[in-house]
């Protein structure tokens, strides 16, 4: 089956800005995964001096200009997408299976588990994110990447519980769900088999949308000197190197944050044509 | 068969009290086609799912050839009652194929050995008019009448011995819903079964029912043999209700009570 | 210059979709007179509802394409502007919908949606409007209007509810009342009531009204000429007796057959491959 004639597809690429928003996210994937194919120094990587092409601005060799000790910092882009995208996705697989599966047990079975699952989650959700996970780095040994993960899954995984709680407490009044219970299914078959096939089309687009502000909010950890440590190349960490400098060396910092908004605005669009997509509201 | 004593129950809305059930007593015997009649608020549906064991009563006994049922039920006693539920958008499960809402109830109650499980569904489907190859459709593909066929093939699946009929056929066009009363008396004939049939269409029950009980309010109006009721109402409720309905041929107003 | 409130000629209705170009309504043709009671009976499906929604000039997607004439008091409203819609719309012609509750606005007392309705028939103050509401709702047999006018609209049971919307429909003293399934969420006993409330209302102020509904029962009691829609086909049309106790199109004949009776005659058998309906040519009784 041709994936552009269905549908689905016809009806997300309605809104010209979800297909632009599709062609930013499958670009960066691209350039994630091709990093060293595509970048021209992937030894600027590592820990690489190169003190006589240091702090130059964009040329034709350099397009981003270089840093202080005179790495590419296109180079350095490319492969900070890969550090921001993994913390996506690590982030959200530990966040979204807590999630659910809080969601499904609190909205299904109700009563007692609803009422202190729902209080935990309301708990973890008085706080903002950032500040829950700054306090959870730390407590929490020495800061890196590691622990950055785990601090936004604890600040995330309610968003999920609270999401998947409402949608089970409509679905749970719904018509089969009534004859999967008289006619004797367990309580983690109509959960898992029957419910939750029913929650993906808003996970999938609140997940799409995640991706953006979870990789925003591990860029501003970084930014804080709580993500990736020196020399590995994250993004966050480059726009706060190059910040003090503002403007003389205004490479240092503009490319990475530049590379962080598109990456954003992509998975928001493409979030907001699922939502259309989809008709969901998340 | 089923026995039902003294059955009461109450709900709490909005901190009022509404009593659904008022020490309700029937006595279903095998193989009836028993109509349970009311308007909406008479308690039916909360009858229905008393009996289903959806909920639990707050007074009162249920027994099931003399056994007791409690809303807490095992298997064997799940599998021996099966509904049809009213809303056909509602009663199939969007995101599953027509062949795996179907094979539920096979591998829940192990009807059948593993293998033999697409045979079976393809059967069910042909026993409730429908094409076999309906199996790998998803539940949007479907009409109105062929998503109540393929609940009514679901609920015979579990080979029960009651099927409870909560307004199968009230979303129905009419000609569809008549197709699908006379799926319904075929297949009671055909596998011997009670069936528990609640409405508000007292034209439908005229035609299909042996016994019905009228409802109001959470009460007993009048029950009896169908014939009996229609043609000699003893309540002046029923008397009203009866005629109120809307019908189509002159002979139809002659038998309305005066 | 005929004297037909409301004429429908040769309307069509197509919209197009993703799978293709639908076409809900095909060569409708309907009419009308001043007082005159009409039912458009049909099927789920089978464009009984945008016949109503064409009427109040409220499909004007991108995807819709029109054709056709819609002449009300001798002006063809089929591709007004919204504008002068709504000088129509509430005032010249009002409608009942199916669901009496969902119909209100559940954030506005019943008093409020009443001003709204009143400023349609011209400008009134909120005092007056109060006055005119509680003047209308006590003629339709309310006890106490004043309470039903202060109450939210969920606090209303679903008859009493029905009541007010086709006050409030009333009000105005339209020329052309559309009734879409206005018994259909009811209980029987109540439906009654709702379609006597009608009547009643509708005679005194000489208004037509066309009633959308899939309930033979309620066409019987309620109509006086009928339209049988099938598929965007208008498959039959006469008088109600005409229609009833002879039926001539063999759709008709197989909807009124279907009818479960209830002088208990049983169910009838059904022809495993019907006809195709729609393609069957339209029956209209003769006038005599």
């Amino acid at each position: 089956m041709n994936i552009f004639k269905t549908k689905s597809f016809y009806k997300f690429s309605r809104n010209p800005l979800s297909v632009f928003g599709l062609i930013i996210v499958v670009t960066v994937l691209l350039l994630a995964i091709f990093a060293p194919f595509i970048t021209p120094f992937p030894e600027h990587v590592g820990p690489f001096t190169d003190f006589a092409n240091k702090s130059k601005p964009p040329d034709s060799t350099y397009i981003f200009g270089t840093d202080k000790i005179g790495r590419d910092i296109f180079t350095r882009c490319i492969y900070g997408y890969r550090i921001s995208l993994i913390l996506g996705v690590v982030v959200l697989s530990i966040a979204v299976p807590i999630g659910v599966t809080m969601g499904l047990c609190a909205g299904y079975i109700g009563k007692k588990t609803e009422l202190v699952l729902m209080r935990i989650t309301d708990i973890f959700l008085a706080i903002p994110a950032l500040v829950l996970a700054l306090s959870i780095i730390g407590l929490l040994d020495r800061p890196n990447l590691l622990y950055t993960m785990i601090a936004v899954s604890m600040a995330w995984w309610p968003w999920y519980t609270r999401l998947i709680y409402n949608i089970t407490r409509s679905i749970k009044t719904e018509g089969y769900i009534a004859a999967a219970e008289v006619m004797g299914a367990s309580k983690f078959h109509i959960m898992f088999k029957e419910i939750l096939p029913n929650c993906l089309p808003s996970l999938l687009t609140k997940i799409t949308l995640d991706l953006g502000f979870v990789i925003l909010v591990g860029s501003s950890l970084s930014f804080l000197g709580l993500g990736a440590q020196p020399p590995t190349p994250d993004l966050g960490t480059m726009v706060a190197k190059g910040a003090s400098l503002l403007p003389d060396t205004w490479w240092f910092s503009l490319f990475p944050g530049f590379a962080i908004l598109i990456v954003v605005l992509g998975f928001n669009l493409v979030g907001d044509g699922l939502k259309d997509m989809f008709d969901v509201d998340v | 068969m089923i026995k039902i004593k003294n059955i009461s129950k109450k709900f709490f809305i909005k901190n009022n009290e509404v009593q659904a059930l008022n020490k309700i007593n029937l006595l279903i015997e095998e193989k009836d086609c028993f109509a349970v009649v009311g308007e909406s608020g008479s308690g039916k549906t909360t009858l229905a799912n008393i009996i289903l064991g959806i909920y639990q009563q707050d007074e009162g006994d249920i027994s099931f050839f003399e056994k007791q049922l409690f809303k807490k039920r095992n298997l064997e006693e799940r599998k021996l009652i099966q509904y049809v539920q009213q809303n056909p958008m509602s009663t199939l499960n969007p995101k599953k194929t027509i062949f795996s809402t179907i094979s539920l109830p096979l591998k829940i109650h192990k009807i059948v050995k593993k293998d033999e499980i697409e045979e079976r569904v393809k059967k069910l489907l042909s026993y409730v008019g429908l094409n076999p190859e309906f199996m790998v459709r998803y539940p949007d593909t479907l009409s109105g009448g062929q998503k109540q066929r393929v609940a009514i093939a679901r609920a015979l699946a579990a080979e029960p011995k009651v099927l409870i009929l909560d307004e199968p056929t009230s979303a129905l066009d009419v000609i569809v819903q008549s197709k699908v009363l006379n799926l319904l008396l075929k297949i009671k004939k055909e596998f011997d079964l009670t069936y528990i049939f609640i409405t508000h269409d007292l034209s439908v029950v005229r035609n299909i029912a042996n016994k019905v009980v009228v409802m109001n309010k959470g009460e007993i109006e009048e029950s009896g043999e169908t014939k009996e009721v229609f043609l000699h109402p003893k309540s002046q409720y029923t008397r009203d209700l009866i005629k109120a309905i809307p019908t189509v041929t002159d002979k139809e107003d002659a038998v309305k009570p005066k | 210059m005929s004297n037909k409130l409301l004429k429908i000629q040769d309307l069509e209705l197509s919209f197009k979709m993703y799978e293709g170009i639908s076409y809900v309504l095909k060569k409708i043709n309907l009419e009308l007179s001043r007082g005159e009671k009409v039912a458009l009976v049909g099927e789920s499906g089978s464009g009984k509802s945008v016949t109503t929604k064409l009427i109040l000039g409220l499909l004007n997607q991108k995807n819709v394409t029109k054709k056709g004439k819609i002449i009300f008091n001798n002006k063809d409203i089929l591709n007004l502007s919204q504008n002068e819609f709504k000088k129509i719309r509430g005032n010249n012609i009002s409608i009942i919908f199916q669901d009496p509750i969902a119909a209100l606005n559940p954030v506005f007392k019943v008093k409020d949606q009443f001003y709204e309705v009143n400023l349609n028939g011209g400008n009134i103050s909120k005092k007056d409007s109060f006055l005119k509401a509680c003047e209308a709702l006590e003629k339709v047999s309310i006890r106490d209007p004043e309470r039903v006018l202060e109450s939210y609209p969920f606090q209303l049971s679903g008859g009493l509810a029905q009541r007010v919307v086709i006050t409030m429909a009333m009000i105005n003293k339209p020329e052309l009342l559309l009734a879409d399934e206005p018994s259909t969420a009811l209980d029987v006993t109540i439906q009654n009531q709702a379609l006597d409330l009608m009547n009643e209302l509708t005679k005194e102020t000489n208004t037509a009204v066309l009633l959308i509904t899939h309930n033979m029962g309620v066409v019987r009691k309620f109509a006086e000429k009928v339209y049988v829609i099938y598929r965007g086909v208008i498959v039959e049309e006469g008088t109600k007796n005409q229609l009833f106790n002879n039926p001539g199109h063999p759709y008709t004949k197989a909807l009124l057959e279907s009818i479960p009776k209830l002088s208990g005659d049983g169910l009838p058998l059904h022809n495993e491959n019907p006809p195709d309906y729609a393609s069957i040519e339209k029956y209209t009784h003769k006038n005599d």
